[in-house]
């Protein structure tokens, strides 16, 4: 079984979710447990680094898919950064670069949050 | 047949023995000849000893108590017998008292002989490796005693067989020796009395019992054995008339059985006092390991705790109790069965179950009781326990290093909980955490099984969904396959033939995996073939089919898809890509492959406005010899052993050098090259693939 872990630390009023390991049709429920609860804690900033994940699947794409109506309307917003080219091949496939913010770095990302 | 040879095997030596000492008293007896004493004493020893192993054959499966019975009956009988027929002469005065005391003589070796046999089993209750042993050191020594302790001879005499031979004319290490071996003999006697194990298997009953009979039997020990003597102050008189042998022997046999049953008598009385208790627990017990027989066979989680509840509860004589399990595959407690549990600690309980109290539990692995709720720190920072007087256990249900649930019970008075409780609880909390696993266990083998059937259904429909004949062209070469992984992955194909020089083809892959999949996958084939007769180009085509799919899809699910119409009259294929893999082209005049992904975003993720504007037509002359292949991206994400993925170059590569192949052959060539490069590793997704290659003909 391949393994995915979800950590999670706080910068200012932003939260960063660090994910690690294979994000598939298997997975995803935990990545969708840890939005769904910073959603619940009214936590609509989220910063998600990929720079540990080594694989993500449709349905791991989905996930945020899943979020992003419900935080955007809570004038919040769910950036990707840190992803190795692969992992970014996927989502620019799919056009995902148009729907969301995807950058280099997670304190960029923050920096863009707060300004 | 056997068992009749073994006895009579077993019969034949004493039966010899015992007529070979008859023959010489009844020939003394007539004056026919005069005995040696030491002869007679020798083989009245050795009919003892041969008799040991028959008394053996008795009683070998009764209960302690039983056995205790047995004993005390034997020795009852030997003491009355020998109280009532006490011979004053001696054996051959006359026939007689010759008969009246062999008689009496053998039937309380017999006596003694059951006596010690049931002795001997006594000890051996819950015996060690020293145990049997010791026991055997003794007899050996009584009879070694029985045969030397003689009037003449007096070092063994232990002075109670009467002083007839003067002390002064026997050697002085004799008596040394015999002072020695008297010593090891009490030892001896002592040490084998303090096997007294079976006294805890009793109940309260047999133990009172037992009490009484031992103080009884011990009193006539002590009379029989030092009191009641003859004028020159012999005890067990008959005996001794008969033979001075049988009379040690039965003598010594008696002082242990005395021993030993004295040392019997204070280990009973020492247990009296808590026989009760002794039985409460005996019953808890075996009530509780009945109930894990029970609760093994019980796989409904909440039925279970019921069960669990009710049963600590009674055992413990608790108030109330709850149960709380850890949730698979998370951290938390959920409160899954009470009993008797007051509603406002009931909704506490159900909304907070994780607090102090469950928290040291957890941490610590182990059973805590508190005997003053109300005081204690890990419960009085709760108002409700603060105001309650009482107790409570709190058992851990601990699986490997893990703990998977608490068992609670609380008492409403302090200090109610036996420290035993504690213990029988954390027994009985064992049973519990396995049947709570082998329920957990059954309930994902039940839901393994539903899902596999899932499995089967959405693989089925996906099979159902895909064209079963390619479309027949006469300038086209087409070939297409699906190969499915274990779950089906929601790869989709279709071709739409719209006259002889026009047909569509689409290529999709649905987010996701299993039924779900295969269900959206069926939508987006019915959305795509009913527009497909309605627009003609294909960026019209997939807008349309965009708004639809975001309208009905659910927002997680998206489809990425390629959508293009070969036009073999204006000799072109245009076609549009909705954030799917690239379409590989091998083009022959320049005999070069490439990669074309013309901008678009996957259907489903976009209402329309930025699906619209992103989405762009690409169009391709068609060439004799070209070659384009459409596949999912199952294809070049294969992956080996070693995480490394096929990736599209390597397609590039099989394409260019086998572009002179036919569309199966080449479709045939990569399925090989995949499978040779993913070697034994599991397929994680489908292997969708689409060859078209346009002939000479133009």
């Amino acid at each position: 079984m391949e393994s995915f872990e979800v950590t999670k630390k706080h910068d200012g009023n932003v939260v960063v979710l660090n994910i690690k390991g294979y994000l598939d049709a298997h997975t995803a429920p935990m990545l969708e447990n840890g939005l769904q609860s910073l959603i619940d804690q009214g936590q609509f900033r989220i910063v998600v680094n990929f720079k540990d994940l080594i694989y993500i699947s449709s349905a791991g794409l989905g996930v945020f898919m899943g979020f992003i109506e419900n935080i955007r309307n809570n004038q919040g917003d769910i950036k990707l950064t840190n992803m190795n080219p692969k992992i970014f091949r996927v989502f620019d496939l799919l056009g995902f670069p148009m729907l969301y913010d995807i950058m280099e770095d997670e304190q960029q990302a923050i920096t863009k949050f707060n300004s | 047949m056997n068992s009749i040879k073994n006895i009579s095997r077993y019969w034949l030596l004493p039966i010899i023995l015992i007529t070979l000492v008859l023959v010489i008293d009844i020939a003394t007896l007539f004056n026919i000849f005069e005995p040696i004493q030491e002869i007679r004493n020798l083989i009245l020893i050795l009919a003892i000893i041969a008799l040991i192993p028959l008394m053996q054959k008795f009683h070998q499966h009764i209960a302690v108590y039983d056995k205790l019975k047995l004993l005390i009956e034997s020795v009852f009988s030997v003491l009355l017998m020998n109280f009532l027929f006490r011979s004053q002469e001696t054996l051959y005065h006359s026939i007689q008292s010759f008969l009246s005391q062999t008689i009496i003589a053998w039937l309380t070796i017999i006596g003694i002989l059951l006596a010690i046999t049931a002795l001997r089993d006594l000890i051996f209750v819950h015996r060690k490796k020293s145990t049997g042993r010791n026991f055997y050191l003794l007899m050996i020594a009584i009879i070694i005693f029985s045969f030397f302790a003689r009037q003449d001879f007096p070092g063994f005499n232990l002075n109670f067989t009467g002083p007839e031979t003067s002390i002064s004319k026997l050697p002085k290490w004799l008596s040394t020796v015999s002072l020695i071996f008297s010593m090891l003999l009490v030892y001896l006697i002592v040490l084998n009395s303090f096997r007294v194990q079976w006294v805890k298997v009793l109940n309260k009953r047999q133990k009172i019992k037992t009490f009484l009979f031992n103080v009884v039997i011990i009193g006539l020990l002590i009379i029989g054995l030092f009191v009641i003597a003859d004028d020159k102050g012999k005890k067990l008189v008959t005996l001794y008339h008969y033979s001075s042998a049988i009379g040690n022997f039965a003598w010594s046999c008696l002082l242990l059985i005395l021993v030993y049953l004295s040392f019997s008598l204070i280990v009973v009385l020492l247990h009296l006092p808590t026989a009760a208790v002794y039985d409460r627990k005996v019953k808890e017990i075996s009530s509780l390991h009945q109930l894990s027989n029970i609760i093994l066979g019980v796989f409904d989680i909440e039925q279970l705790s019921q069960i669990i509840l009710k049963r600590t509860i009674e055992v413990t004589g608790a108030n109330f109790g709850w149960l709380i399990l850890k949730r698979p595959n998370s951290n938390e407690y959920d409160l899954v069965g009470q009993k008797n549990v007051p509603a406002k600690l009931l909704t506490y309980l159900s909304t907070i179950t994780s607090n102090e109290l469950t928290d040291w539990i957890i941490s610590h692995k182990e059973a805590l009781t508190i005997d003053q709720i109300s005081k204690h720190k890990l419960t009085s920072m709760l108002d409700y326990w603060r105001r309650i007087s009482g107790s409570l256990l709190g058992i851990p249900l601990v699986s490997g290093a893990k703990v998977i649930g608490l068992l609670f019970a609380v008492k409403n008075v302090e200090f109610g909980f036996l420290p035993d409780d504690n213990v029988l609880m954390t027994a009985f909390a064992n049973n519990v955490t396995i049947a709570i696993e082998n329920a957990h266990l059954v309930q994902k083998t039940l839901e393994q099984e539903k899902y596999e059937q899932e499995l089967k259904i959405a693989h089925e429909a996906q099979m159902k969904l895909l064209p079963r004949t390619m479309p027949q062209y006469r300038n086209i070469d087409i070939a297409a396959s699906c190969v499915t992984a274990n779950e089906v992955g929601g790869d989709y194909y279709d071709f739409f033939e719209f006259d002889k020089n026009q047909f569509g083809i689409v290529i999709g892959d649905v987010s996701g995996k299993g039924p779900e999949a295969a269900f959206y996958m069926a939508e987006v084939k019915g959305v795509l073939e009913s527009l497909s007769h309605i627009y003609e180009s294909p960026r019209e085509l997939l807008i349309h089919a965009n708004k639809i799919l975001y309208e009905n899809f659910d927002s997680k699910t998206f489809v990425s898809v390629i959508y293009g119409i070969f036009d073999l009259k204006q000799q072109r294929f245009h076609f549009c890509r909705g954030g799917h893999c690239p379409v590989l082209y091998w083009n022959d005049q320049e005999k070069q492959v490439s990669l074309i992904e013309p901008p678009g975003l996957a259907l489903g993720l976009d209402p329309g406005k930025r699906f619209e504007k992103t989405l762009i037509e690409e169009k391709i002359e068609l060439k004799s010899g070209d070659i384009f292949l459409f596949y999912t991206d199952g294809v070049n994400e294969a992956r080996n052993n070693r995480q490394e993925e096929f990736e599209e170059q390597r397609l590039c590569d099989i394409v260019s050098e086998n572009h002179q192949s036919t569309s199966l052959e080449i479709k045939n060539q990569i399925l090989k090259h995949i499978e040779k490069f993913v070697g034994n590793q599991a397929r994680h997704d489908d292997l969708t693939m689409m060859v078209i290659k346009i002939r000479e003909i133009f």
